[in-house]
């Protein structure tokens, strides 16, 4: 191993391992809260088993730091690999007739497929992108890394699963960034996605949003090409999106319409996002107090553990708790992004903007979902939210990530 | 790519990603700013509703007992099954599942749930004194049945079923018209409140206090911790009646179709017994009443909800002939022993004949005969020398033409007459002096209800108007006993020596040789009394009879009216003495062989025995 002790202790980045251990450490709290005394026996005793995880996970983040880079170059193609056989095993498992109790079998299974999947897309796309040929203005190039993202959406079991989908282009766009993709490219990209949120908002949304859009365009002066290409994409995209409205599943149809307006089904579909609120909010600034949060307590909060485990902290220690993890969360966010900067070798630097643009994506959405702001697209927060596997999956991030910055001067 | 142009755009890139991420959070915190700070108060309550479930604990309603404590209206514990609409999930679910169960109409559950707009946490009754097996079924599938509730309720108990059905009143849900009104004094929809009798008068003392129970619950209903603000129990009411009494006055008037009996204490008050007749059976009341069943007791012609003792207004008839005698002795236009023009079965007065009852004629009479025969002809001729206005200032001084003030509801005040009031009935000028003779025998346009004639014998006996009143006392949670406000006495200023011939008089009716009220008589007791025979337009005329007795120092006055039954003498007379020998000899007393005490002669003959 090239890595030292001494080396270890002198460039280790102690603030992002502060960060990340701050917010499991939230994590177990919340989950003690919200498994405590509550109303639902099924979820007792997950803290200690998250504890144990916990232990598990910091083992596998410290194997990680250890690991030479050079090895997670050479496995990202072969973990890649694995990951996309996984996600084909699970869909065609999936499609063969097996009995309900395979089938649960099989769940932690796949789960365990889409946060690697994760971890084998960064890497992937971190090695092909840091390949010194490589131009993402080059529409060949651009195509692959496209592919690469592609074909594991394609794959995820539940189809179409807007969450997954979302992650694995939060993770894709960033690094593409990265690598020089042009603002006008990115532009090109970007606009579509916005428009059809701004469509599924109502008309006057997407009105302001084409508004802005013909603004940025004569700001930036772009090729009539592209002032075409980008304006017939949006206008296609304004078209099409009440159409593909329409194929959507009605769990997602609903999923969109009661992020918009809660308070119409205030005991269906909107119930989650309305009590998720009334829990934060009720929390106030100093909070009701560990474990004395009746929103949680008392089981108005769905999925307390996992998905709205930010309420529970929310309700029971505040603005003052809540800010504490939004910040914790940033230094975090701050400190992989900065690793990105300083990193000694390209493809280290892609990793962090991946891993980075993951957590920020999960931070972003899964927080936003719990004050109102996102839709709920059943996303954990990283670190925080109690999950097995995802623990694992993200130790082993940050300790990559670690590796890098303790060997940035080699 | 040149490496320097590389890391020169990525340190601006960098800038871009991280402003991205520190606006995202920013937005986020601005958010749980809003929510944490500004919507704090909010949303707190709104978790503390969520929460928090009230579910009142109604109070045991007071019981209500005769003179001696025998409780004539008690508790009996039922169950009402109710619904609490923030917690409904599915209503139309329910009204299939619960409404066959609860034998409700379907759709009831639905309809209720939407009627309520506020206090969504509060439930709404579905069926009251639901059978056991119901509440058995309820919570073996509480699970299914969100925001179905049950609790215990008292509901009343009527141990002796129809007796002083009118004087008790009944209980009912309170009307969405009252509701308005109530809803400081904390009266909720579904509640039930006294809505006649003393049930109404001394619903306040009777209601008690409602309790509160905090439930602490889950998402899904379950109560997870509770505490409760213990009701406060209503006062138990005593009233003057006198069971035994009351059943002897009940079982009198069982043979007449409609009519009324009041009796109380001349001393005091006091209400012995008071009997309205048709009657219904107040337990009808104690749950849900039928809207057919509460069409036909309301479209009754009998109108058995009517409490005719109180608001049953009637032509006194000769029952009023003491009025005319108090108002000729006081204004001197008669004495003792004035004998007016002699009776020869009518008189003549203007260009008609005014009849006397007695075709063959009274002869000529003093003013204690003429009340004894109950002489027509003397008393128009009273009528015609006083004059309808000071006719009206005695009848007013006897307690008629006002309210008594019983403690019962909706009491009728009657007709006095007086010259202000002919006119405006007739117009002036248009009704003739004729009418001075005919309020002289108590008809015209003289109406009077029985409580008044009760109250009006009471003044004659003792001198003194007094106040009828049911409730005597009042027991608390601690068994103290509280005495409600009377108003004392109010002496009458009527000279005694009138008035004692009056009674002398009155004592003749049911013990002298024309008399008319022999069968009012109590064997080794003088009772006073007057029968009447009132004419009226809705068909045959109504039998009264006024009374007390004994004589002197009188415990007990009476009127009783049975309406469209012929003479006094004949039907009110003998129910009036059934309930005066019941209070003068007591039980033990065998039933006296009506026939030989009553028709054999002179009963002051048997007293000399």
């Amino acid at each position: 191993m090239a890595t030292s002790r001494q080396q270890l202790r002198k460039y280790l980045d102690w603030p992002l391992v502060g960060a990340a251990l701050g917010l499991v450490v939230c994590g177990i709290v919340g989950l003690l809260s919200a498994t405590t005394g509550t109303a639902t026996a099924r979820v007792s005793g997950l803290a200690g088993i998250q504890f144990l995880w916990l232990v598990l996970g910091i083992g596998v983040a410290i194997g990680a730091i250890r690991v030479p880079t050079r090895f997670w170059f050479g496995i990202s193609y072969i973990l890649y690999g694995i990951s996309i056989i996984a996600l084909v095993l699970t869909l065609a498992v999936g499609v063969s007739r097996m009995g309900a109790e395979r089938w649960l079998a099989i769940g932690p299974f796949r789960f365990q497929t889409s946060e690697m999947g994760k971890i084998g897309l960064i890497l992937a796309l971190a090695r092909y992108l840091s390949f010194h040929k490589v131009s993402v203005s080059r529409f060949r190039d651009f195509a692959v890394t496209v592919g690469l993202v592609l074909v594991p959406i394609a794959l995820i079991h539940r189809q179409p699963d807007l969450g997954t989908a979302l992650v694995y282009g939060s993770i894709f766009l960033p690094m593409v960034y990265w690598a020089g993709l042009a603002n006008l490219h990115l532009l090109a990209i970007i606009t579509p996605v916005i428009n059809a949120v701004c469509a599924f908002a109502g008309w006057i949304p997407w009105l302001v949003f084409l508004l802005i859009l013909v603004g940025v365009l004569f700001l930036m002066r772009p090729p009539l090409r592209w002032t075409v290409v980008i304006a017939v994409i949006n206008l296609v995209v304004g078209i099409v999106t009440p159409a593909i409205w329409d194929r959507l599943e009605p769990f997602q149809q609903r999923r969109i319409e009661t992020f918009f307006s809660p308070e119409k089904d205030p005991l269906g579909a909107g119930y989650q996002i309305i009590q998720s609120q009334v829990a934060i909010g009720s929390g106030g600034l100093w909070g009701k107090g560990f474990l004395e949060g009746s929103q949680t307590r008392l089981a108005y909060l769905p999925e307390t553990h996992t998905d709205f485990i930010f309420a529970v902290l929310g309700e029971e220690f505040g603005f003052l708790g809540a800010i504490v993890i939004v910040a914790l969360y940033v230094l975090l966010i701050w400190r992989i992004f900065r690793m990105a900067l300083v990193a000694n070798n390209n493809f280290a630097s892609f990793v962090c903007i991946g891993v980075g643009s993951m957590f920020a994506f999960h931070g972003i959405i899964n927080i936003g979902m719990t004050i109102g702001l996102a839709p709920v697209t059943g996303l954990p927060l990283l670190l925080v939210s109690y999950g097995g596997s995802s623990l694992l999956t993200n130790g082993l991030a940050i300790g990559m990530v670690l590796g890098f910055g303790v060997r940035r001067f080699e | 790519m040149v490496r320097a142009d590389l890391s020169g755009m990525r340190s601006a890139r960098i800038k871009v990603l991280m402003a991205v991420v520190l606006i995202a959070f920013l937005g986020i915190t601005v958010q749980l700013y809003t929510l944490q700070v500004l919507r704090h108060d909010t949303l707190r309550r709104r978790s503390e509703q969520n929460a928090m479930r009230t579910v009142p604990v109604e109070a045991i309603r007071g019981r209500i007992t005769d003179r001696n404590g025998v409780v004539l209206v008690g508790s009996r514990p039922a169950y009402t099954v109710g619904v609490i609409p923030a917690e409904v999930k599915d209503a139309a679910h329910l009204d299939s599942m619960v409404c066959p169960i609860l034998e409700i109409p379907t759709g009831t559950v639905s309809t209720k749930v939407s009627q309520q707009r506020q206090s969504l946490h509060r439930p709404i009754e579905l069926r009251r004194d639901a059978p056991f097996q119901i509440i058995a079924y309820l919570e073996e599938h509480r699970h299914e049945l969100p925001g179905i509730v049950y609790f215990v309720e008292s509901r009343r108990r009527y141990p002796f079923g129809i007796l002083a059905a009118h004087l008790l009143g009944y209980v009912r849900e309170v009307r969405e018209s009252q509701l308005k009104q109530l809803k400081d004094e904390g009266y909720a929809l579904g509640d039930l409140m006294g809505q006649a009798g003393v049930e109404a008068t001394y619903e306040r003392e009777l209601r008690g206090e409602k309790g509160e129970e905090y439930q602490e619950v889950t998402a899904t209903g379950r109560v997870v911790d509770s505490h409760r603000r213990e009701p406060v129990r209503g006062m138990d009411a005593r009233l003057s009646i006198d069971l035994a009494l009351q059943q002897v006055a009940e079982s009198a008037m069982d043979s007449i179709r409609r009519g009324a009996l009041v009796a109380l204490d001349p001393r005091t008050g006091e209400i012995l017994a008071l009997v309205s007749r048709p009657a219904f059976n107040p337990d009808i009341f104690s749950t849900v009443v039928p809207p057919e069943i509460w069409r036909e007791l309301n479209d009754d012609v009998e109108r058995p909800l009517f409490n005719r003792a109180t608001m049953g207004t009637y032509p006194p008839g000769s029952t009023a002939k003491m009025v005319s005698a108090v108002a000729g002795l006081e204004t001197g236009v008669l004495d003792s022993s004035t004998r007016l023009r002699p009776c020869t079965g009518g008189l003549a007065f203007g260009n008609r004949v005014y009849a006397c009852w007695n075709k063959r004629g009274h002869g000529s009479l003093n003013v204690v005969h003429a009340i004894e025969a109950s002489c027509n002809v003397f008393f128009y001729q009273v009528g015609e020398r006083v004059g309808v206005d000071k006719w009206g200032t005695y009848a007013r001084l006897l307690g008629l033409g006002q309210k008594t003030g019983i403690d019962l509801p909706g009491e009728d005040e009657g007709v006095v007459p007086s010259t202000h009031v002919y006119d405006r009935r007739f117009g002036k000028g248009k009704w003739g002096r004729g009418e001075a003779l005919n309020v002289g025998i108590g008809q015209g346009i003289v109406l009077v209800t029985p409580v008044q004639m009760a109250r009006y014998a009471a003044a004659l006996a003792t001198g003194y108007l007094v106040t009828p009143h049911l409730a005597i006392g009042f027991t608390d949670t601690n068994g103290v006993e509280h005495a409600p406000a009377l108003r004392p006495p109010k002496p009458v200023s009527i000279q005694p020596d009138v008035l004692r011939l009056i009674r002398s008089a009155m004592v003749l009716v049911t013990e002298g040789g024309s008399g008319t009220a022999h069968r009012a008589a109590v064997p080794g007791f003088h009772v006073a009394g007057k029968t009447g025979t009132a004419q009226n337009p809705h068909g045959d005329d109504h039998s009264w009879f006024v009374g007390f007795a004994p004589v002197p120092n009188p415990t007990i006055a009476i009127a009783v009216i049975c309406e469209n039954a012929g003479h006094g003498s004949t039907r009110a007379a003998p129910v009036a003495g059934a309930v005066l020998r019941r209070h003068l000899l007591g039980p033990e007393q065998p039933r006296p062989k009506k026939d030989e005490e009553m028709t054999a002669g002179h009963p002051i003959a048997q007293l000399r025995n």
